[in-house]
């Protein structure tokens, strides 16, 4: 079909020391690849082919593994999306959302192959994986020659398309902290029509953590309606100590629609993104509350 | 550019090639091997047309390089069928008419195919769902669906029996 | 005719399904040629400019590259075969100039060695553009002076066509609605993309290109119109084919008039193949219309008046603007019975990538208005909407009169009946809606299309058959199979004909070297037309299959029977012969004799008939959110004889899903003429999880002109769904949308306008 991406040099490591090695001699030159999902589609609009100069395979260095310990889940940054949806550790109500994000995120073909770091590193405002983790309260453990780094979620993203990573960093892992009982959270993607893939028009995760109904802590992360998925504080910040009472959640999500900041594209308006922020939102909070204590 | 050499099997075969760094397996399959069974439909793994089964899962051709299969055992459209009889999918695409221009038709089957061979018996939703990346401009998916369905049960006898 | 059927109204697997389950049917995309060369075209990035210079020179030096072509001396082809019937038309066709009028309009074209090479020499091209005013609003540049598109000015054609009194007819009215109604930039998105073609111009002055043409027969025309050669010098072959839908009728715009002449600057074969992008971008579409519609009606319900201007926008170049305007004059003069009509319609160029035809023509634009408009009257009047339709419907004997000839079969009227039934569409209109966010409803549409072209166009069929030494039989025809199984069909009508088994038919390649002229597949015409040519070829086969039997059995050929391979007297069935055994004494065995059984036919179909639906929709609408799940579709299709059901149902089930994608999600977007969604990411194909229940009913009204009654569905299929689901909709919601594709936002903003008034 024509050739629109050209790599002149394919590098596997055969460890992660050799990887980081690898990145740091070639630094901007070097390119990372695990599922390879998003590193290799063609781009419409794009007329200049895509050269890669070294490219670096990172998907068969063990980094794919779920783990529970004594205070954290841990996730391989090369697990695969669909080996999250069916992992039992997420099903239950404090991590729901992480399980309704791998569903959501694409067909059961790419997840196959797409791995929540690409997901994480690919950095689009749209990222699925990012806004459970973000009302998680994960923490990102990155690898460079000189050692780990530990990078809260809510510090890691920069921009579009751009992370905290450093070019000669590879994400290792997500680290999620074990949750209370008491919390339930939920996401939810609006696509157009639901057709079965698709980016999101908008998306949305929320964590309720309540006594009954009375809500211990709230956290609410929207996506797509800003350069980087975000946690939308003010809104958080009226549920809680609150009784969680259906005028109270309508509430927070028109709060947390104020605090979206969506742009006008091809696949939807920024004024039917704000109202729709607003109905995820309260149908993401009454998931959640539906999940706490389950 | 520095080409890299990957041992791959294909098919039941072993292939020793020499390949670009760049090259995609469905490139690989394709121009290399003359394996023209697999199709590229958009370049961008939306289409599902070049899915074949690697290490028995079902992936998109075009979204793989082939410098990362180097190990690992690949089945096309032309490997399904093992002896003189068509394979199970591929008479009940037949047999149900669940096929009309047949370019989605190969990816769709080795989609199926990789669904079969973890779940043998799966249900129409969970049918849909693991075809979804394969378009089809033609039958609607209806016909397909029963044709997966068909397959399924035709080999779960065959097992029984 | 035998008593029982063998082969018609049976659903025989088709001839080419075990060819494609096993990934050997060679597409065009996987054939290669020795010595091929790879070619691609550059395409301006300006929506209207002229082309001042083009500069090779460094590219020319690039070690592999073979060969250009430039505009200024490849023509392009800018009319369809209507234009062939008089050499000054035909000369019109062939358009060479400096001006390119729409994004990603060829310029030139490279044939190189391989891919990498013809990238890095189209990067070394230069090419000199002067950037003219772009026109984008086909009403604006219908207006527009100083701006022409073509020397001819930006109106491509125009029409106005009265029947009747339009004033007595408003007039007789008791009530009038009245809205202007905008439809979409939809794609055929086939799977095979659009622009694969391989051209091979030999020494010996003969051109052979594959390419997957839905007409090979016109693409010929077209080829030794633009390379100047005479038609026994080019030779189109059509291999398996991944999809058409219509945007394959003739030639791919810049596809294989530039191959073939890279060939034969080159003396090799030359293989150019256009990514998805370039299929989305700068490949036919559906033409959009803008359609004002006013339509009168009496208390009682009958329909009086129907006043419809039409701007339909044509894009850069348009091959079929006068088909696809004719189209919606005669579909929906068709249907109804409106004795004062007045059809007034423009076609307007716009620097966009071309329209041209797709599944439905101009069909789907016009149905969602008309059907519309019935809805809306129907509920003015409080008369139910399908009494209404039964009302006005022009019925079996009546005249049509745009096409000037009767209506010879309708089974419109049984549609609604099984559909209304089917789908429990009483109760489901009458029902309360349900409290909260989720609002359901159902609505109805009827259509009718036309089968074939042969009242507007030149349509010529024709089939030869030739039965073996051993009994069994090469149907050839040019019939090309896109993927609806009409050259299983066609082997069908040959089959029961003859009375020889189905599996004994043999169906030649498409090949225009050795079949003959055929219109190709268009316009829901190969069952019939191409079916008429093929029964009256295998009855001329049958006639001197028979007639040698009664030289041999001593029996007259009308008291003669086929049956099972063998031929024998009605009355005393032990006077018989192995048909085998027949033909390999007349074939071969006697020597004095050594004739082959040949049948051929060629010729017009007598008939355009009309084909009739009825579609049941009932959707789902999310009114937080404005989604609408098209919960199912309840599809009755009068298709005069169903030759293979189940073929006939995939048509169905097939054009219902194209249809809700037409209805809700596809649309290509443009911003300065540049198309935004050049891919699956953002054009948006329905998939196995989101595509609604439909249940096909096949009805068989018995058209007494086609080939065992049969007539077409390969378009109808999809005209009206749109109109059935926006009547739903309405049902639904009270929502009333007059544009496509209804996107959750229209929705949302309709829901509004309808809480504030």
């Amino acid at each position: 079909m024509g050739v629109y991406f050209q790599v002149e040099e394919y590098h596997r490591p055969q460890d992660l020391a050799e990887a980081v090695d690898l990145l740091s001699i070639f630094e901007n030159s070097a390119r990372v690849i695990a599922g390879g999902t998003d590193v290799l589609p063609l781009r419409p609009g794009v007329n200049k082919i895509d050269i890669i100069h070294h490219l670096v395979d990172i998907s068969k260095l063990g980094l794919d593994y779920l783990k529970k310990e004594s205070d954290h889940l841990r996730i391989g940054a090369a697990t695969t999306v669909n080996n999250i949806g069916a992992s039992p550790l997420f099903l239950s109500g404090p991590y729901g959302a992480m399980s309704d994000a791998a569903d959501a995120h694409s067909t059961a073909t790419i997840r196959n192959r797409a791995t929540v770091g690409g997901n994480l590193c690919n950095a689009s405002p749209c990222a699925d994986l990012a806004l459970p983790l973000l009302v998680l309260d994960a923490i990102l453990v990155a690898a460079a020659p000189r050692g780990k780094r530990h990078i809260p979620i809510e510090s890691f993203y920069k921009g579009a398309n751009y992370t905290a990573l450093n070019k000669e960093e590879v994400l290792l892992e997500i680290r999620i902290p074990l949750c209370s009982e008491k919390t339930g959270s939920s996401f939810l993607k609006l696509r157009r029509h639901q057709t079965a893939i698709d980016m999101a028009v908008v998306n949305v995760a929320t964590a309720l953590t309540c006594q009954k109904k009375h809500c211990k802590a709230a956290r609410i992360a929207l996506g797509s309606v800003g350069p980087i998925p975000f946690r939308a504080k003010t809104a958080e910040s009226v549920l809680a100590g609150s009784i969680l009472d259906e005028e109270i959640i309508q509430k927070a999500a028109a709060t947390a629609a104020e605090e979206a900041k969506p742009i006008d594209d091809v696949r939807a308006t920024s004024a039917y993104r704000k109202k729709m922020v607003a109905v995820l939102v309260r149908r993401s909070l009454e998931n959640s509350l539906r999940r706490c204590g389950q | 550019m520095k080409m890299v050499n990957i041992k791959i099997q294909v098919n039941g075969n072993w292939y020793e090639l020499s390949v670009n760094p760049g090259d995609r397996l469905v490139d690989v399959l394709r121009d290399q091997l003359g394996l023209t069974g697999t199709k590229e439909g958009c370049g961008a793994g939306e289409c599902g047309a070049c899915t074949v089964n690697l290490d028995s899962k079902a992936v998109l051709s075009c979204l793989i390089l082939a410098a990362q299969t180097d190990g690992c055992t690949i089945l096309t459209i032309e490997g399904l069928q093992r002896g003189p009889e068509l394979h199970p999918l591929q008479k009940a695409f037949v047999s149900e008419s669940a096929l009309q221009c047949g370019y989605c038709t190969p990816g769709m089957i080795m989609a199926a195919n990789a669904l079969i061979n973890t779940e043998p018996e799966p249900n129409e939703a969970t049918i849909r769902k693991n075809i979804a990346n394969n378009l089809c401009r033609c039958t609607g998916y209806d016909r397909p669906v029963k044709a997966v369905l068909k397959a399924a049960k035709d080999m779960k006898e065959n097992l029984d029996a | 005719m035998p008593e029982s059927l063998i082969a018609v109204g049976k659903s025989l697997p088709r001839i080419d399904g075990v060819d494609k389950v096993t990934g050997s049917a060679k597409y065009a995309a996987d054939i290669r040629l020795d010595n091929m060369l790879h070619a691609k075209l550059l395409r301006s990035p300006h929506a209207h400019a002229k082309v001042k210079g083009i500069d090779t020179s460094a590219a020319q030096k690039l070690p592999g590259v073979r060969a250009f072509a430039t505009i200024f001396e490849v023509p392009k082809v800018i009319e369809y075969w209507f234009s062939l019937r008089t050499e000054k038309k035909k000369k019109q066709m062939f358009l060479r100039d400096d001006v390119v009028r729409f994004v990603g309009d060829p310029v030139l074209a490279v044939a190189a060695d391989d891919q990498q090479t013809i990238d890095k020499a189209l990067s070394l091209v230069k090419v000199e553009y002067e950037p003219l005013p772009a026109l984008h609003d086909p009403i604006k540049a219908m207006e527009e002076k100083d701006v022409n598109i073509h020397s001819r000015g930006n109106i491509a054609f125009k029409v106005n066509k009265v029947y009747g009194d339009i004033h007595e007819g408003f007039k007789n009215a008791d009530i009038i609605v009245k809205n202007t109604y905008r439809t979409s930039k939809q794609k055929h998105a086939a799977l095979e993309p659009f622009g694969t073609c391989i051209a091979h111009y030999q020494s010996n002055g003969k051109l052979t290109v594959y390419s997957s043409t839905q007409l090979p027969h016109w693409g010929r025309h077209y080829l030794a119109g633009a390379l100047n050669l005479p038609l026994n010098r080019v030779r189109v072959i059509k291999p398996h084919t991944g999809g058409s839908f219509g945007g394959r009728c003739g030639l791919i715009h810049g596809l294989e008039v530039m191959c073939s002449w890279l060939s034969r600057r080159t003396g090799r074969p030359v293989r150019m193949s256009f990514s998805r992008e370039e299929d989305m971008m700068a490949t036919e579409t559906r033409h959009p219309m803008t359609i004002k519609m006013k339509t009168g009606a009496t208390e009682a319900g009958i329909l009086t008046a129907n006043d419809v201007e039409i701007v339909s926008d044509v894009g850069a170049y348009g091959t079929h603007y006068i088909g696809v305007i004719a189209d919606c004059l005669s579909t929906s003069v068709g249907l109804y019975k409106i004795p004062n009509y007045s059809f007034s319609a423009t076609a307007v160029f716009t620097n966009k990538s071309p329209g041209g035809a797709l599944r439905g023509y101009g069909n789907p634009q016009m149905n969602f208005a008309q059907e519309s408009q019935m809805d809306m009257i129907a509920e003015k009047l409080q008369i139910d909407p399908l009494q209404l339709r039964l009302k006005n419907y022009r019925g079996l004997g009546e005249i049509d009169p745009v096409l000037n000839q009767e209506i010879g079969s309708n089974g419109l009227a049984e549609c609604l009946e099984k559909g209304a039934a089917s789908s429990d569409w009483q109760k489901k209109r009458r029902q309360k809606p349900i409290k909260g966010a989720l609002k359901r409803g159902i609505g109805l549409s009827t259509m009718m299309h036309g089968t074939g072209a042969g009242k507007a166009l030149p349509d010529p069929a024709a089939a030869t058959v030739m039965i073996n030494a051993d009994g069994s039989v090469n149907l050839v025809t040019a019939a090309a199979d896109e993927g609806q199984g009409n050259r299983t069909v066609l082997a069908q009508i040959a089959s029961e004909t003859l009375g020889i088994d189905f599996d004994k038919i043999s169906v030649s390649e498409t090949d225009t070297d050795t079949t003959p002229l055929d219109c190709g597949t268009h316009g829901s015409r190969q069952a019939y037309g191409g079916g008429l040519a093929v029964r009256a070829a295998a009855a001329e086969a049958r006639e001197k299959l028979l007639a040698y039997a009664e030289k041999k059995l001593g029996v007259s050929e009308d008291r003669l029977r086929i049956k099972d391979g063998v031929i024998f007297a009605a009355k005393n069935p032990e006077i018989k012969i192995l048909i085998s055994d027949l033909m390999r004494k007349t074939q071969i065995e006697d020597m004095r004799v050594c004739e082959q059984v040949i049948g051929s036919a060629s010729g017009v179909a007598p008939a355009m008939p009309g084909y009739y639906g009825a579609i049941f929709a009932e959707v789902e609408v999310d009114t937080e959110t404005g989604e609408v799940k098209v919960l199912k579709l309840t599809s009755a299709f009068d298709v005069g004889r169903a030759i293979n059901p189940d073929l006939v149902e995939g048509q169905i089930i097939g054009g219902g899903v194209m249809g809700v994608g037409f209805a809700l999600t596809e649309n290509l977007l443009l911003r300065d003429g540049r198309i935004l969604n050049s891919s699956f990411t953002d054009y948006r194909l329905l998939r196995a999880c989101d595509v609604p229940e439909i249940v096909p009913i096949i009805v068989e009204s018995n058209e007494p002109t086609g080939p065992f009654g049969a007539k077409g569905i390969g378009e109808g299929c999809m005209v009206n769904v749109a109109s059935a689901i926006s009547n739903a909709i309405c049902h639904a919601t009270g929502v009333r949308l007059t544009d496509l594709c209804m996107t959750p936002d229209s929705i949302l903003q309709g829901l509004n306008r309808c809480q504030n008034p």
